[in-house]
């Protein structure tokens, strides 16, 4: 058997480095010249959509019909389009930065509940004496601190031992359900009573205005409009080029002053605060109360829109609101057929999402053609060295290393960098990607 | 209640709710062991859950397995052809299919079962007891009582674990996932063979999801899986993917899910919630462990003396 003990482990760190490289590389490299084959994928995608459809019955024209006046036909849709919207924003924008220094954060979806929770419980706990100028900060720290709190643990793991990311989110989502269903069983439960699980409703000192519209949207959406602006302004930054340069390469992060263990905690921190303040504004804003749907699925729509707006915040807008146009647009294409599901709207989600997978790897494809007659390239270095890798020349860095030697033992260190140096040489195509990156910073 | 028939109770229960993940779990093994990754095991179960009913419904039990093992497979094929020939990323590929499966089985389903018509039961599996075994001790009556599906999942394990170790598929599979230019120079294509383990992942993804709705209700509900594809992906992490190894990882995930279902109906000392979440925790447990273990390795090998 050719597996060492913690094959399972050593290999999904590997595939895990390799998505979060091309996802951070793609964050990066602006318009790719794949246009062909962009094309044929959103061509394929309306194929596959138009398909259902008519499969189930529907008329293509009709159903098309229905998907605009559903979304944004009246006011009232078009109102309830963006409210959907709001906090598709807001977790794309955290999930965003994550993505872009090559950590790959599924647990949104938690960090949203536990950020509810801990707002619920802030609220309950002031009561109903708390006026609406500090009831509606103190619910915002609250879901932001309960989410980053969250989203910490998977950072620290994964900088400490290097715990996949992926799974331990994936897992920590689950655990706050659970956490949830709990409280809502025990403590927090509505003392008043009702069928379904719920806490008591919050006091109105913590329950967010609503803005003078013909539909439901309260004024956290502006609070999201100036995060959409301070993303942009941070995007532009030293900051923003740092965390982008440790995606791709993080030996070149260390050396610029950025280490690997700020990196990824800082990142997920922004991530879960995101979440968790979405979390805030879906309780207080939307339901009033904590149920066990407060999430509803917005934590991992939100890692499609940050996929699908590229990473950029005004991408991420455009996004969002597409990719709320489809829940909205959806119920009208049910009216307007009268066969068309609604569940339509949720595959179309995934068919675009997948669409965007595609193009994103669109310039790889080509690339792969192009040199098939060469022979392979040398592996990147990784930031999770595998041990049976055949160590050439005994000591190729790895980021582990410089993260337990940074900043204790000097020389070591910068010898160690000085490797990091040669190792970006080796991989002609990354070190242009550096380059390129660094033109508009 | 005696604390023998109780932990007899809670193993029944057990060897009962395992057939699903041993499915999923095994299709996983072999795309991992091929190089891949498949975060949306969930929504190729959900496919072929509902496939898996209209199979069944069709044609009886054994139709209903096949159309779940076509459905799954279908987009096991995507997820393939997507990652292996349009190089896309794993994990967002993942999610994309996890999406569109839960999405596709609940519009299948309102197919399938227009609202205005009420529900619709299937058959389900034939009855199918081993009084021999129902003596032994504790694990007699679960063992007896498994059903059909839970002993094709043993049978499917034994049947993967010689196809990945003694046939020439089976290395030439690992041989891709382990050193993909090596395969190259050696005349293999690791396109084929991830789009071939992808193939295979889907069709018992949806396997296991057809067992999940045709093992004993015989109908579909939206998200009826509850996350039983998840849990498939961190059976397969801790088995080191290993098929017998996973057998034993996904009989005690199980146990637990056995002993959560029963608490709702018993007076267990500790909340219900403990239980269903004891799986995860033990899992983030052996990963942390697993991993810890491996990053003070990979130091002690890496950093000269």
């Amino acid at each position: 058997m050719s597996d060492d003990k913690s094959g399972g482990v050593r290999r999904l760190n590997e595939l895990t480095d390799a998505a979060a490289r091309s996802l951070s590389s793609s964050f990066r490299a602006g318009g790719q010249s794949a246009r062909v084959i962009i094309v044929l994928y959103v061509l394929a995608a309306l194929a596959i959509v138009g398909l259902l459809v008519v499969g189930t019955g529907g008329d293509l024209g009709v159903a098309l019909g229905g998907w605009v006046r559903g979304a944004f036909g009246t006011g009232y849709n078009t109102v309830q389009t963006l409210s959907y919207a709001t906090p598709l924003v807001l977790v794309a924008i955290g999930v965003a930065a994550a993505l872009k220094a090559g950590v790959i954060t599924v647990g949104a979806e938690g960090q949203m509940l536990i950020g509810a929770t801990t707002a619920t419980i802030v609220a309950l706990w002031l009561g109903p004496s708390v006026p609406l100028w500090l009831g509606l900060p103190i619910g915002a720290i609250a879901g932001m601190l309960g989410g980053a709190a969250w989203a910490y643990l998977p950072g620290l793991g994964r900088v400490r031992w290097g715990v996949n990311e992926v799974l331990c989110t994936l897992l920590a989502n689950y655990l706050a359900i659970s956490l949830l269903n709990y409280l809502l069983r025990t403590v927090l439960r509505n003392p008043a009573g009702s069928a379904t699980p719920q806490s008591a409703p919050l006091p109105d000192g913590f329950l967010i205005p609503q803005l003078p519209l013909p539909a439901r949207l309260h004024i956290g959406a502006i609070l999201v409009v100036v995060i959409v602006l301070l993303a942009l302004w941070w995007s532009r930054g030293r900051g923003a080029f740092l965390v982008g340069v440790f995606g791709q390469r993080p030996l070149l992060a260390a050396r610029l002053g950025l280490t690997p263990a700020r990196a990824v905690v800082s990142t997920m921190l922004v991530s879960g605060a995101a979440s968790g303040l979405a979390g805030w504004m879906q309780l207080a804003g939307v339901d009033g109360r904590l149920q066990p749907g407060v999430s509803a699925g917005v934590g991992f729509a939100g890692i499609a829109v940050a996929v699908l707006g590229r990473g950029n915040p005004l991408g991420i807008v455009v996004a969002a609101i597409a990719y709320a146009s489809l829940t909205t647009g959806a119920t009208g294409v049910q009216v307007a057929t009268g066969t068309t599901p609604a569940a339509i709207g949720t595959v179309t989600q995934g068919v675009l999402l997948l669409a965007a997978a595609l193009i994103v790897a669109a310039p790889a494809v080509r690339r792969a053609a192009r040199r098939s007659a060469s022979p392979p390239a040398l592996p990147a270095v990784s930031r999770h060295v595998p041990p049976s890798l055949p160590q050439s020349d005994g000591n190729r860095p790895s980021e582990n290393q410089t993260d337990s030697q940074m900043g204790s033992t000097s020389s070591t260190g910068t010898d160690h960098l000085d490797h990091a140096g040669t190792g970006i040489d080796r991989d002609a195509d990354r070190h242009e990607n550096l380059e390129s990156a660094h033109g508009p910073a | 209640m005696a604390p023998l028939d109780f932990w007899t109770i809670v193993v029944a229960g057990a060897f009962a709710l395992c057939a699903p993940i041993i499915f999923a779990g095994l299709g996983e093994i072999f795309l991992e062991r091929a190089g891949g990754f498949n975060v949306g095991i969930e929504g190729m179960m959900l496919v072929g859950a509902v496939a898996g009913v209209g199979g069944s419904l069709a044609g009886g039990f054994w139709v209903g397995l096949a159309a779940g093992i076509l459905a799954g497979g279908v987009l096991g094929l995507l997820l393939g052809l997507a990652t292996a020939w349009g190089k896309a990323d794993m994990i967002i590929v993942g999610i994309a299919i996890g999406l569109i499966g839960a999405g596709l089985s609940i519009a299948l389903y309102q197919v399938l079962a227009p609202a205005s018509q009420g529900n619709v039961t299937a058959p389900v599996q034939p009855a199918f007891e081993l009084s021999l075994l129902a003596g032994i001790p504790l694990i007699g009556r679960g063992l007896a009582g498994a059903g059909l599906l839970f002993y094709l999942a043993v049978l499917l394990v034994a049947v993967s674990w010689w196809v990945l170790n003694f046939t020439r598929f089976g290395l030439r599979l690992r041989a891709v996932g382990d050193d993909e230019n090596v395969a190259v120079t050696r005349g293999i294509s690791p396109r084929r063979f991830r789009t071939i383990a992808a193939l295979i992942a889907g069709a018992l993804a949806g396997l296991g999801g057809a067992a999940v709705s045709l093992s004993s209700i015989g109908t579909f509900t939206p998200g009826m899986t509850g996350g039983a594809g998840f849990i498939a992906l961190a059976v397969v992490i801790i088995a080191r993917r290993q098929p017998w190894t996973l057998l034993v990882g996904a009989f005690v995930f199980a146990l637990f899910n056995s002993l959560a279902l029963l608490s709702q109906t018993q007076n267990l000392p500790l909340p219900i919630e403990l239980y269903q979440a004891l799986p995860y925790l033990a899992t983030v447990a052996v990963l942390c462990v697993s991993s810890r273990r491996s990053w003070a390795a990979r130091r002690t090998r890496i950093v000269p003396a």
